[in-house]
């Protein structure tokens, strides 16, 4: 591809022309500063489309900044109209990929013009990993559909408002849907990990009930946790998780519910604790003592033998009243 | 028959493509395959690789280098049976959702091991080397046991090999109704003629290509009628929207096509998976929806439901066993101590193991291994 360093009239750029365009979706005050400070120090890259304009293809942000401030021609590299668009694009986003870490957005987009310009054989052999991004077809589409986002997602997503795996999985959500997935994961201010644990609580409750996700989020109890003015979004954040917990796995909560219960209705002494195994999967079961020398251990110890024996700890330790489903998938209470 | 009766015909059609190894061209199996399938196309190759692309079209016969004789992949936490596996092949093509055949994604297609003399070897040398042992082997674990009957015949070598053994006894694993070559056989009731089995909505919705649960039963009681003793296994019992009927059902079905007293045991297990099956489940069968039960994660890394429905569906079965048949050994498949205690009201530790109650299930039920002290 042949190109020169030539002076470029902004007057002469095409400005609707975006395809090359790289978005980081992110503030662009660091770069304005500069700017307005030491001036263009990297020319931005062009193309002549041979009918006397030019493409921006790289330093959208340069030339939007320097049109503002009234400047009349920018040195450019200029690639002559005998540039192939898709080697162009190739060779931008190469250095795209060395200028260091890529947020989400861009790497959103990347993937998107890529996929309409290399095969995918070539694109997971090539470009992925250099992405860090797994080379599996779903997992591309996932990518593609974040890229075709509008900019509230790309921006959440590049500023980190919302990790990669939450705005991958909102993006797969019909568009009012993942809108409003989008502000409740803003509103909660959540980890990445809490983010993606409720987004995927949502879609698997979805899922087993044959419902939309939205139907999940148009949940009373739901909205009302959401709408509650006296809950900070740290409460609120740990009462959704709650809710969704109950809704994903309602005989196991009923459970732990029923133990934390018993475990009252005991009464151990302090510095004692009961520990089940998670999940009360298997049989085996901890006791913790905490004390302060051997007359309180000889306390506990003959306290904790007298209660071991006691009809309450069998019943603490049984699950003959278990919760189950009727037909409809209510929960019921019955004793074997 | 009482139930609801599913009319699903078991779909399987012969292999159109054999793919064989040049080091096993000669063996006994491909001439059994190619008399069998002589309109099938023959395709010969030093060494046909794992990862290939799938084709349902093709049977695959290779040299076999590992051994043949395996144990069954329990783990410490959970009680196993203590059966052993002969393993003759991998892959199946009946396709059923839960399947973990899936996840051997190097190994797509459908392969049989044509070193069958070394096979046979080495299971007459480990049947004859423990003798005072009672044997309990099966075939059914990476693959059906009867899926490829028809053009293999490997049963005939198999089912006389056991008839000749007072220490050994065989369990033909399917979900076929492929037992056409067991009609003549002399089998001295050493094999164990076994289906899997589940509820109607699950064996329609999730076993698509698998023999319907009508014809497994009449071919159940075609096997009792040629003498075979017979097992059954309802591995993976799912939770489903009205699962107590459906489960109920088949078992009404199951007891008035078979005498219970034909049958050695039947076993109860419920569904688990790998973590890494359940995004090839939700990929390839989006409709399963039973993938988003209530699983937790077991002792042995598997994805299992939550303890108290496990004891909920074996509970309700084990009941329902014991008003026809008080006296048949029903087991739990990968299960511990306290849930065994939960449906039994004792551990299999208390009856010394569950190996050693499947052994007494075969000596009582089969005649089988009375000769010696087990």
């Amino acid at each position: 591809m042949n190109a020169l360093f030539i002076p470029v009239r902004l007057e002469n750029l095409d400005w609707q022309e975006r395809s090359f365009e790289i978005r980081s979706c992110t503030p662009d005050s660091r770069l304005t500063e500069s700017l307005d400070r030491f001036g263009i120090l990297v020319p931005p890259w062009v193309l002549d489309n041979g009918a006397g304009e030019y493409i921006p293809v790289d330093g959208f942000k340069r030339l939007s900044h320097a049109r503002e401030k009234g400047v009349a021609s920018v040195e450019c590299r200029v690639f002559d109209s005998t540039a192939a668009r898709g080697d162009l694009l190739l060779t931008r986003i190469e250095t795209k990929l060395f200028e260091g870490p890529l947020n989400s957005a861009e790497k959103a987009r990347i993937v998107s013009l890529l996929w309409e310009t290399v095969s995918f054989e070539h694109l997971c052999e090539k470009h992925l990993p250099v992405l860090q991004i797994p080379a599996r077809r779903e997992v591309v589409d996932r990518w593609l559909c974040l890229a075709a986002r509008g900019d509230a997602f790309l921006e959440a997503a590049a500023s980190g408002k919302i990790c990669d795996r939450a705005a991958l999985l909102l993006a797969e959500w019909e568009d009012a849907t993942g809108e409003k997935g989008l502000g409740i994961l803003k509103d909660l201010r959540c980890s990445a990990s809490i983010q993606v644990e409720i987004l995927e609580g949502i879609i698997q409750i979805a899922l087993r009930d044959d419902a939309s996700v939205g139907d999940v989020l148009g949940r009373r109890d739901f909205n009302a946790v959401l709408d509650d003015p006296h809950l900070n979004h740290r409460q609120k954040t740990q009462t959704l998780r709650s809710i969704l917990t109950r809704l994903r796995f309602p005989r196991l909560r009923a459970r732990e519910e029923r133990f934390a219960n018993e475990v009252r209705r005991v009464r151990l002494p302090g510095g004692v604790q009961i520990v089940p195994p998670p999940s009360f999967e298997g049989d085996h079961w901890q006791l913790n003592l905490h004390f302060c020398g051997i007359p309180e251990l000889q306390s506990l110890l003959d306290e904790t033998r007298r209660i071991a024996g006691s009809p309450a700890m069998a019943k603490l330790m049984s699950s003959t009243q278990r919760e189950s489903m009727d037909e409809t998938g209510t929960p019921v209470t019955f004793r074997k | 028959m009482k139930g609801e009766v599913f009319t699903a015909v078991m779909i399987v059609k012969p292999p159109g493509k054999i793919r064989v190894e040049e080091a096993v061209l000669d063996s006994d199996l491909v001439s059994t395959l190619r008399k069998n399938l002589p309109h099938a196309k023959l395709e010969v190759a030093d060494r046909i690789s794992e990862a290939v692309e799938p084709d349902p079209d093709v049977v695959e016969v290779v040299h076999f280098k590992g051994r043949f004789l395996k144990s069954c992949p329990g783990t410490r936490h959970y009680f196993c049976c203590g059966y052993r596996i002969l393993h003759f092949g991998v892959q199946c093509n009946l396709a059923c959702s839960y399947c973990i055949l899936q996840a051997y994604l190097n190994l797509p297609n459908l392969r049989l091991f044509g070193n069958t003399r070394e096979l046979i070897a080495e299971l007459e040398s480990e049947l004859d080397s423990h003798t005072e042992r009672l044997h309990r082997i099966g075939t059914g674990e990476f693959t059906d046991s009867l899926l490829l009957d028809p053009w293999t015949e490997w049963t005939t070598r198999l089912v006389p090999l056991f008839a000749q053994r007072n220490n050994a006894v065989l369990e033909l694993k399917t979900k076929t109704n492929f037992i056409e070559n067991l009609r003549n056989l002399d089998h001295r009731g050493h094999t164990i003629a076994a289906w899997s089995l589940n509820a109607g909505l699950i064996a329609k919705r999730e076993e698509p290509r698998a023999a319907s649960l009508d014809e497994r039963f009449h071919a159940a009681a075609r096997c009792a009628s040629w003498g075979y003793p017979l097992a059954f296994h309802f591995d993976p019992m799912i939770e489903h929207e009205g699962w107590r009927k459906g489960y109920g059902e088949i078992l009404d079905r199951l007891f008035d096509a078979v005498d219970p007293s034909r049958v050695v045991w039947i076993s109860l297990g419920a569904f688990r998976f790998m973590p890494d099956l359940e995004p090839l489940i939700r990929g390839k069968h989006p409709r399963s929806r039973y993938i988003h039960g209530e699983f937790i994660r077991g002792l042995d890394d598997k994805m299992r439901y939550f303890r108290d429905i496990r004891i909920e569906l074996y509970s309700f079965m084990l009941e329902r066993i014991r008003r026809v048949a008080p006296d048949l050994c029903v087991y739990l498949c990968m299960e511990g101590r306290d849930i065994w205690r939960e449906v039994f009201g004792f551990s299999p530790e208390d009856r010394g193991g569950l190996p050693n109650m499947l052994d007494s299930a075969v000596k009582e039920r089969m005649n089988t291994g009375n000769d010696f002290a087990a």
